[in-house]
């Protein structure tokens, strides 16, 4: 943060459960629900504490660790490459199926695009080779077909099973 | 002050307001779809299909699908009792006739450069050089065969797709490419379509030697890049079968895209959201691209068929040949017998400035796309092709 063009600024976010958090504007700029305060009075923004009743101090800080490796590490050539995909994937590892979904909410909330896209394409890659099972399990989502129904769905779409472990 | 506060925190919470934390709530819909579009593979989201019929209804607002093909089903194989062995051969054996631009010298003996010599190129049992009439299948599965041979069902990417009603990028991925080529020999070739062929570009390379990981500075007497022969093509390339070997992979590759093309017809006119188009290969042999507009265009003028075979008919060609006889790519790579064919209708062909190979040297990914920048840079060699 030490590098931030205006010094002294820095916006201040307040989880629903923990201490104000201090962020740069820059990294402020990209949760485009904060950015609309800034953009409403740059004053205000910055004298008061935003407060974010959605989003856990976990997980907004996760957001801002994510913000904050990226935007130092775009700078860099390609030999970044390679440690920014462990960063990646550390950061996943940490996150259990429920606090991954979850952090997507706060994401979307703050309307992070970059973290938001990379969140997706993590579930998606989650996603990818499960079976349906998995997908309601991680969802959270009730079949609400009947038997014959569900019986049907799956003959029409027998292709997509095709060298898929059903458990 | 603190009025201020209370009105922004209502501000802040109005919008998706009664969201808790509370992980049993469920994910709103527009961020499935997004995980759906990041997840393309046509498979993955046809269980999702069965998950729920929130879930049915939100794949089918899916826009971004990627569709896997497990096999590519020839004609040859399924008619294999059919009385045509040689159709194959029928659009090499009748199609051109080369002029060669500024060089006079090999072209007596073509057509039979082209006939039964095909082999040169797919090594012979190495199949498929002829994908002139095919179908790909997806998710083949053994249940309920009835009628079809074998008891295996296919299902083409038109079936799969049905459900699909917004799809605006769609990237269909062959388990190979069509071309049989030998152990160490590099082709690749991109191909522009509308309603019939818009440009394409052709890489290939006798072999490819990668630098020994010990001294991958060695070599520097190598390293010259063929700086010392002008651009020219040596003399022996028209003597000892390398012009022939590239005229062979320039058909082939043509045919091969002009196959692929023609499958896609249906796909196109059923998918009216579709606005980019790609059809590759798990090798990364070949690629095929149909922006909007060459969507477009296909959907009002249709493809002219080859008469030969189930293919769009290729139009006749101005083709501009580029040649290195030994090529290093930056990494150490390289390239023998380095050659860059770029292709284009004649008809449209004197517009354009002919000197202009931006649309060339951009056609490959790295680090093919520094190879082509090198290439173009050399003498360039022109030929003609007729329709075939």
């Amino acid at each position: 943060m030490a590098k931030t063009p205006e010094p002294k600024r820095t916006i201040s976010l307040k989880p629903c459960d923990g201490d104000v958090i201090e962020v740069s504007p820059m990294i402020a700029k990209q949760m485009q629900t904060i950015q609309s305060f800034i953009e409403d009075d740059s004053f205000i923004a910055t004298t008061t504490i935003i407060p974010l009743p959605n989003v856990t101090a976990f997980q907004l800080s996760k957001i801002i660790d994510y913000l904050n490796y990226h935007s130092n590490s775009k700078a860099v050539a390609d030999n970044v490459k390679e440690s920014t995909k462990k960063f990646d994937e550390e950061f996943l590892k940490e996150l259990e199926h429920d606090k991954l979904k979850e952090l997507l909410h706060a994401a979307n909330y703050l309307n992070v695009k970059e973290v938001l896209d990379f969140l997706c394409q993590a579930v998606a890659d989650l996603i990818q080779d499960k079976s349906v099972k998995f997908v309601r399990k991680f969802f959270g989502v009730v079949n609400d077909y009947s038997v014959e129904e569900e019986e049907d769905i799956r003959r029409t779409h027998a292709w997509a099973f095709e060298g898929v472990e059903e458990d | 002050m603190s009025s201020i506060l209370a009105d922004l925190s209502f501000r802040i919470y109005s919008e998706p307001d009664r969201f808790k934390i509370d992980h049993f709530d469920r994910l709103p819909d527009p961020l499935i779809l997004l995980v759906f579009n990041k997840v393309g593979d046509v498979k993955a989201l046809g269980r999702c299909c069965v998950v729920s019929r929130r879930f049915h209804a939100l794949v089918s607002q899916v826009d971004n699908v990627i569709v896997r093909v497990d096999c590519v089903i020839s004609d040859d194989d399924s008619n294999a009792s059919d009385s045509s062995p040689d159709k194959p051969n029928g659009p090499f054996s009748t199609l051109f006739r080369l002029v060669f631009g500024g060089i006079v010298k090999p072209l007596q003996a073509l057509g039979q450069f082209l006939g039964p010599n095909r082999t040169a190129l797919v090594s012979g049992s190495s199949a498929s050089a002829s994908p002139s009439s095919s179908s790909l299948a997806v998710g083949a599965s053994e249940e309920d065969g009835g009628a079809d041979q074998g008891g295996v069902t296919h299902h083409s990417p038109t079936q799969v797709l049905k459900n699909f009603s917004e799809i605006r990028v769609l990237r269909i991925e062959l388990p190979s490419g069509e071309l049989g080529i030998e152990d160490g020999v590099l082709l690749k070739w991109r191909a522009d379509f509308g309603s019939t062929l818009d440009n394409c570009v052709i890489l290939g390379a006798s072999s490819v030697i990668h630098p020994k990981t010990e001294n991958a500075g060695g070599g520097d007497d190598d390293n010259n890049n063929g700086d010392d022969d002008n651009g020219s093509i040596p003399d022996s390339f028209y003597t000892n079968g390398g012009l022939k070997l590239r005229v062979v992979w320039t058909i082939s590759s043509l045919i091969a895209a002009s196959a692929r093309h023609y499958l896609l017809q249906p796909i196109i006119s059923e998918h009216k959201t579709l606005e980019n188009l790609v059809l590759t290969d798990a090798d990364g042999q070949g690629v095929l691209h149909m922006n909007s507009d060459q969507l477009e265009e296909l959907r009002v003028k249709p493809l002219s068929a080859s008469l030969a075979s189930k293919r769009t008919l290729v139009p006749a060609l101005n083709m501009r040949l580029w040649y290195a006889p030994h090529l290093v790519l930056s990494d150490g790579v390289v390239l023998k017998g380095a050659t860059l064919v770029a292709i284009r209708p004649t008809e449209q062909s004197p517009k354009k400035e002919p000197s202009d190979v931006s649309w060339v040297s951009t056609a490959f990914e790295e680090p093919y796309r520094t190879a082509a920048r090198m290439l173009v840079k050399r003498r360039t060699y022109c030929l003609e092709m007729n329709s075939f």
